[in-house]
C-alpha cells in the first residue's frame, strides 16, 4: 500500500544539516494498522509528513497503491491526499471559527460533483460514527479535547480514503479519552482502512499489528 | 463561498475595522469621482461662445461713476476694435451669479440673467437656434425684447414655441422673448447649462423707446459709489496681437486721466478661471490619495497579519487536498467579501444623493461615480490582498501543521 525506498530527508538550515530520515526502506500493507515510536526528534513525524506527501523526501521513492508519487505536480498531490489519505494531528488542528459540521465538511469543498445533499447525509453520517451527532452545531471551543479529536476523525474519514496518518493522536488526551480514540481508529481498521499513527504510549502501540521503532532518522529493529 | 461567508461573520470584530475603513474609502472615493463626473460631463457639453479675439476692458475711476460708459462710445475710434458692449452682472469667466425670478405661466423659478446689448450675440459668436437675436428692428416694440437658452426653453416652455411669449419679469415689467441661444457658458468649461435669460440693454444713446432699456442696474449704480465701473467687451478684428493691449490701456489712460485700466484677454481669464475651480478639487484628491495610501497600507497589515496567524488552518486545507491555487482563492475571495460588506452600505448611503436629488446634479452623475467608487476600491482590495495571499499560498504544509 505504502512503500518507501531509500527515503532521506535533509533539512538544511543556516548553520547546520539535519538527517532527519536515513535510507528507510518501508513497506505498509493493505489494512495494517502500524505504529511508530521513538525518542523526541528522531524524526517520527517526518516519516509520517513524506508518507503523506506533504513533505518530499530529498532522495528515494514513495510509491502509495503502487503508484510512484514523489514526482508529481503539486495539484496532483493535492487531489491525491484529498482522494486517498486522512489526517489526524496531536493538536487537532480545527478551524475554531467553523462548526463542527463546517469543519468535518472541509475536504469537500476540495472535491467536486458531490452533492449538497450526500454531503450532508455524509456529515451526518460520520459525526454519528464519531459519536458527535449531538454536538454539531458546537464550535470547538465549545467541545473537551477527546471529542475535538473526534471531529479532526470525522474529518479524516468523510471523503472514505485507504489510509488514515495519525500524528500522536492521543497526545493531548488523558489515557481514557486516549483509548476512546484508539478503539475509534481501530474499528475504522477492521473496516478495512489502512492506518499508520505515531505514539509515545506502548500500551497503544501494543494494540497495533506492527511497530516501527525509529532512531536518529533511521529503522531500528 | 458558505463557508467563507461564515468564516469572516465569525470573525466580526476583527474585520469590523476593516469594513469601516473601507466604507469610509468608498464614500470618499465616491465623492471625488462625484465632482470628476460633473466636471466631465459639464465639459463636454459646448462652452457655446467664442472668446479667442475677445478682451475685456475693466475701468474705475474715484470721481466718475459714469467712466465705463463714456469709453464706451470712445471705442468705434480704434480700428483694431470690430465691436465692443458693455455688460453687468454675470460676465464671462469671473465668479458673478446675477439671477432673476422670471414667471411664465406657472413656472417660477430664479435664472441667470444677462443684461446685454446688441451687439454682444456677436462679440461673442452665440448660436441662435429659433427666432433671431435683438437689434433695432426691436424699437418698435412695446415690451423689452429678450433671447433665452434651451435650458431656459426646456424649463419654462416645455415642448411649447416661446417666441412670441411674454415672460414676467417684476410686477410692472415684462418682457417678450423673441429668439433662442443654445447656451452660453459664461463660468467656463466646468460649470452647468443652467437656464439663461438676455435683455435688451442699452448702455450708450439714449433712444427714446416705449420700454426702459436700463431699468435695473441702477440698483447696483447707487450701491456702488461709482468706484467700479461695468466690464466692457471688445471684439479684436483679425490679426491683432497682444501690443495692442499696452496701447489701448496708454490711449485709455491719456483721454481719461485718473482712470484705472486693466485690459484682459478672455482665453487668460479662462485659465485663471479654470484653475479657481479646479483647486478644491485638486485639494479632495490630494486627501484622497493620501487616505487611500493609509488603507492601503493598513489593508495590507492587517491581511499579512490575518494570514500569518492562519498558516496552520492553511496547512490543514493543503492536507486535505487543497492546491496552492485554491488557498489563493480563498484569500481573494474572503477579501472580496470584507469589501463587499464594507461598499453595500457604501453603495446604499451613495444612492440616497440621486434619490434626493442632492445639490441638483443629475442622478447620471452619482450612478457614474458609484460604479467607478466599486471598482476602485474592488482593484485596491484585490491589490492588497495579492501579496499576503500568494504568502499564504507558499505556506508549506509540513511547517505549518507542525507548529501549535
Ligand atoms: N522544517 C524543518 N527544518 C529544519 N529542521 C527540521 C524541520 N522539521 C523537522 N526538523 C528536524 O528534523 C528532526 C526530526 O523532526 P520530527 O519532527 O520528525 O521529530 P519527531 O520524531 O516527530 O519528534 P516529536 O516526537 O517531538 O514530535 C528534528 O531534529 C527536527 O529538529
Ligand atoms: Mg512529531
Amino acid at each position: 500500500m505504502i512503500e518507501l525506498s531509500n527515503v532521506e530527508k535533509v533539512y538544511q538550515t543556516k548553520e547546520i544539516e539535519t538527517l532527519a530520515l536515513n535510507q528507510i526502506n518501508l513497506k505498509i500493507e493493505k489494512g495494517e494498522f502500524a505504529s511508530i515510536m521513538g525518542p523526541s526528534g528522531c524524526g517520527k513525524s517526518t516519516l509520517l509528513n513524506v508518507m503523506g506527501l506533504l513533505d518530499m523526501p530529498s532522495t528515494g521513492s514513495v510509491r502509495i497503491q503502487g503508484e510512484k508519487v514523489t514526482n508529481r505536480k503539486e495539484t496532483k498531490l493535492a487531489e491525491f491526499r484529498n482522494q486517498n489519505l486522512g489526517f489526524i494531528f496531536q493538536s487537532f488542528h480545527l478551524v475554531n471559527d467553523l462548526t463542527v459540521y463546517d469543519n468535518v465538511e472541509m475536504p469537500l469543498l476540495y472535491r467536486k460533483g458531490i452533492s449538497s445533499k450526500e454531503r450532508k447525509e455524509r456529515i451526518m453520517s460520520v459525526l454519528e460514527k464519531v459519536g458527535l451527532s449531538a454536538r454539531v452545531h458546537h464550535y470547538p471551543s465549545q467541545l473537551s479535547g477527546g471529542q475535538k479529536q473526534r471531529v479532526a476523525i470525522a474529518r479524516a474519514i468523510i471523503g472514505s480514503p485507504e489510509i488514515i496518518l495519525a500524528d500522536e493522536p492521543t497526545g493531548n488526551l488523558d489515557s481514557r479519552m486516549g483509548h476512546e480514540i484508539m478503539d475509534l481508529l481501530m474499528e475504522l481498521n477492521k473496516e478495512g482502512t489502512t492506518i499508520v499513527m505515531v505514539t509515545h504510549d506502548e500500551a497503544l502501540a501494543q494494540k497495533t499489528n506492527r511497530i516501527i521503532r525509529l532512531f536518529d532518522g533511521s529503522l531500528v529493529n | 463561498m458558505k463557508q467563507i461567508f461564515k468564516l469572516i461573520w465569525n470573525n466580526k470584530s476583527r474585520n469590523a475595522i476593516l469594513i469601516l475603513e473601507l466604507l469610509g474609502t468608498f464614500l470618499l472615493v465616491f465623492g471625488l469621482y462625484s465632482i470628476c463626473t460633473m466636471f466631465y460631463m459639464n465639459f463636454k457639453e459646448p462652452i457655446g461662445f467664442t472668446y479667442d479675439d475677445v478682451w475685456m476692458i475693466d475701468a474705475s475711476s474715484p470721481e466718475d461713476k459714469q467712466i465705463d460708459q463714456k469709453i464706451l462710445k470712445t471705442l468705434p475710434e480704434y480700428k483694431e476694435i470690430e465691436k465692443a458692449t458693455m455688460m453687468e452682472g454675470n460676465t464671462p469667466f469671473m465668479f458673478r451669479y446675477w439671477r432673476q425670478i422670471p414667471r411664465y405661466k406657472d413656472v417660477k423659478k430664479p435664472v441667470i440673467t444677462f443684461d446685454a446689448e446688441d451687439d454682444f450675440r456677436d462679440i461673442m459668436s452665440l448660436n441662435v437656434v429659433e427666432g433671431r437675436w435683438y437689434g433695432s428692428e426691436d424699437n418698435a416694440s412695446k415690451l423689452r425684447p429678450a433671447v433665452i437658452n434651451q435650458a431656459f426653453q426646456k424649463d419654462f416652455f416645455k415642448g411649447e414655441n416661446p417666441i412670441g411669449k411674454e415672460l414676467e419679469l417684476t410686477e410692472r415689467d415684462n418682457v417678450i422673448i423673441v429668439g433662442v441661444i443654445d447656451n452660453f457658458k459664461y463660468g467656463g468649461e466646468l460649470t452647468f447649462t443652467e437656464p439663461q435669460l438676455f435683455i435688451r440693454t442699452l448702455y450708450r444713446e439714449p433712444l427714446d423707446l416705449p420700454y426702459d432699456v436700463r431699468q435695473r442696474p441702477s440698483v447696483w449704480d447707487n450701491n456702488m459709489q461709482g468706484t467700479a465701473g461695468d466690464p466692457i467687451f471688445i471684439k479684436l478684428k483679425k490679426g491683432i496681437g497682444k501690443e495692442f493691449e499696452q496701447q489701448l490701456v496708454t490711449s485709455i489712460t491719456q483721454e481719461f486721466p485718473g482712470t484705472n485700466v486693466i485690459v484682459k484677454s478672455l482665453p487668460e481669464m479662462r485659465e485663471s478661471n479654470m484653475g479657481t475651480r479646479l483647486i478644491p478639487t485638486a485639494v479632495l484628491l490630494v486627501i484622497v490619495v493620501f487616505l487611500v495610501i493609509n488603507i492601503f497600507i493598513g489593508l495590507f497589515g492587517v491581511l499579512w497579519y490575518n494570514i500569518s496567524t492562519r498558516s496552520a488552518e492553511i496547512g490543514l486545507r493543503r492536507a486535505i487536498g487543497a492546491n496552492t491555487l485554491e488557498i489563493y482563492k480563498q484569500f481573494i475571495t474572503e477579501m472580496l467579501m470584507v469589501g463587499l460588506l464594507g461598499m453595500i452600505p457604501g453603495l446604499l448611503i451613495a444612492i440616497q444623493f440621486p434619490l434626493l436629488n442632492a445639490f441638483d446634479l443629475d442622478g447620471q452623475v452619482y450612478y457614474v461615480a458609484m460604479a467607478l467608487a466599486f471598482a476602485t476600491v474592488s482593484v485596491l482590495i484585490v491589490v492588497c490582498a495579492y501579496l499576503p495571499s500568494r504568502q499564504a499560498a507558499l505556506v508549506d504544509p509540513a511547517i505549518a501543521l507542525r507548529q501549535e
